[in-house]
């Protein structure tokens, strides 16, 4: 995972009841000498991130409490939770972003889940990303959070169902000449997936928004579209989603395709799931032929 | 920039003064960039409601002095509005004055926008500006470029925004031609800001969000 995974606490409520440890609070006092640098350095976000949680701490009564004084607590702070996704392809509109379809990923080549832990007022106390499949750097029990779980489907829910891949095509089918612009595209189709849970309908959407190709020979590429045919493409014709092999053989070319879910409970609005599902395509064999010139005469 | 361009600018802005007071043109001051004369006639005259228009043009900031009468960013009405794009517009906003400030060093309209119990917002931008005043230390560069993945109303009066950013390399100069210290360019890094609605937005704090 390439995610940087900061702060290892397991649980917001062992979080809370840690003692502030001394030293936490390095005051930002200027030291003379050092230049004036008015900029949001990565290091100062550390610095104060770590006050403003022991800010946190210290408003809680201190560790050695009885244990039936921290449930007490326990039961009083409380947590909402907001997993989202932030500007993945597909998304801007919902999130007014710049989608980026090489932004830092998980391993499975999907988008880190966003994750918000806000307070009663809705302030945000801590916020990361974390992959699917891999346990949240912090989590909120349940009796901690504001409001009841409603029907959700997770991403490892959404997962399981049988999303199927893209089909690749190529033109020429499935034969290049070495230096030629072989032209792909992938089939775009989305699929729709019936469940019940806890007494309810529940439908599911798997929407795709993203074609990562492998072409066999090293080369790989995101696309967040997947190309179309094109009847009168020629080798010399460059397309959008076309590749040039610079060496004869023989190549297995595949696209993952990143699947975004949305869910709908009993009829009611399609919701979103945060994370996406990868799902490989078939392997498509292409065979690149390099090409001899002859002078032959005519007569 | 040289000290011939600046008495250029200087003077065909009081020429403009001086002589064609009536031709308002309204456009929006110039952002970041020196101006030639003829931008420079549109600014001085555009903003008749302040007692600036005797002020000499923008000068940017260089090795031989800080930036001079860097013109303050206007907050966008859209940026006033309790809503995700309002707070949206906000943040962007905020980054206009931070860059402003680093030119400037003049806090006073970010201090306004930012809580005091906004660690960072005191740590990195309020107190080292302050500090550079005092101490008469100047920037040249370090502009921060925000980009917004995310906005939501998390509470009654409360929104998250979450910005990915970058600054420019940067150079901080102590006195002419000294160079106290070069700051490399700041890679992407993430943030959440916290914003509080009370007639208007404010930074109420501001996380790290990677």
């Amino acid at each position: 995972m390439s995610v940087p995974n900061r702060f290892l606490i397991p649980s917001i409520s062992v979080l809370l009841f840690i003692t502030p440890t001394h030293g936490a609070l390095t005051n930002s006092a200027v030291v003379i000498g050092n230049p004036a640098e008015v900029r949001i350095t990565e290091e100062d976000v550390e610095e104060t991130d770590e006050e403003e949680r022991t800010l946190i701490l210290s408003k809680l009564p201190k560790q050695n409490l009885p244990e039936e004084q921290k449930n007490k607590l326990r039961n009083i702070e409380k947590f909402k939770i907001r997993d989202y996704d932030a500007c993945i392809p597909g998304r801007e509109n919902v999130n007014a972003c710049d989608s980026n379809p090489d932004q830092e990923k998980c391993d499975d080549g999907t988008y880190p889940i966003d994750r918000q832990i806000l307070d009663a007022k809705g302030h945000v106390i801590y916020q990361f990303r974390y992959c699917p499949g891999e346990s949240p750097e912090i989590r909120v029990p349940r009796e901690n959070l504001l409001e009841k779980v409603p029907i959700t489907i997770t991403i490892q829910k959404f997962r399981s169902f049988p999303i199927k891949g893209s089909t690749i095509q190529s033109a020429p089918n499935k034969f290049s000449l070495r230096n030629g612009h072989t032209h792909f595209w992938a089939s775009k189709n989305t699929q729709e997936f019936k469940s019940n849970l806890s007494g309810s309908d529940v439908r599911i959407k798997a929407i795709p928004i993203q074609w990562n190709w492998n072409y066999g020979d090293g080369a790989t590429r995101n696309l967040s579209f997947p190309g179309e045919a094109m009847p009168s493409h020629t080798l010399h014709d460059e397309t959008p989603s076309s590749h040039s092999y610079s060496e004869t053989g023989k190549f297995g070319v595949k696209v993952t395709t990143l699947y975004r879910g949305e869910f709908s409970v009993d009829g009611g609005p399609w919701q979103a799931i945060p994370g996406q599902a990868a799902v490989p395509s078939n392997t498509l064999p292409i065979d690149v032929w390099r090409t001899e010139k002859e002078l032959i005469a005519n007569d | 920039m040289g000290i011939r361009k600046l008495l250029f600018v200087t003077v065909g802005a009081a020429v403009i003064l001086t002589g064609c007071n009536s031709n308002t043109t309204g456009g929006s001051p110039p952002q970041g960039k020196t101006q030639a004369p003829s931008s420079s006639e549109t600014r001085t005259d555009s903003d008749p409601g302040t007692t600036t228009s005797a002020s000499p043009a923008y000068l940017k900031g260089s090795s031989k002095g800080p930036a001079k009468n860097v013109p303050l960013p206007k907050m966008p009405k859209d940026a006033k509005k309790f809503s995700e794009e309002g707070a949206s517009r906000f943040v962007e906003y905020y980054f206009d004055l931070l860059n402003y400030t680093i030119e400037s060093s003049d806090v006073k309209d970010i201090k306004k926008l930012s809580s005091k119990e906004c660690r960072l917002c005191n740590k990195s931008i309020i107190d080292e500006a302050e500090d550079a005043k005092k101490s008469g230390e100047w920037q040249v560069g370090g502009k921060h470029h925000p980009t917004v993945l995310d906005s939501y109303i998390s509470g009654k009066n409360v929104a998250i925004v979450t910005v990915e950013y970058t600054a420019d390399t940067a150079i901080i100069y102590s006195e002419p031609g000294n160079v106290q210290e070069e700051l490399e360019r700041l890679e992407p890094n993430r943030l959440a800001f916290d914003l509080e609605y009370n007639k208007g937005w404010r930074v109420y704090k501001i996380i790290g969000a990677d």
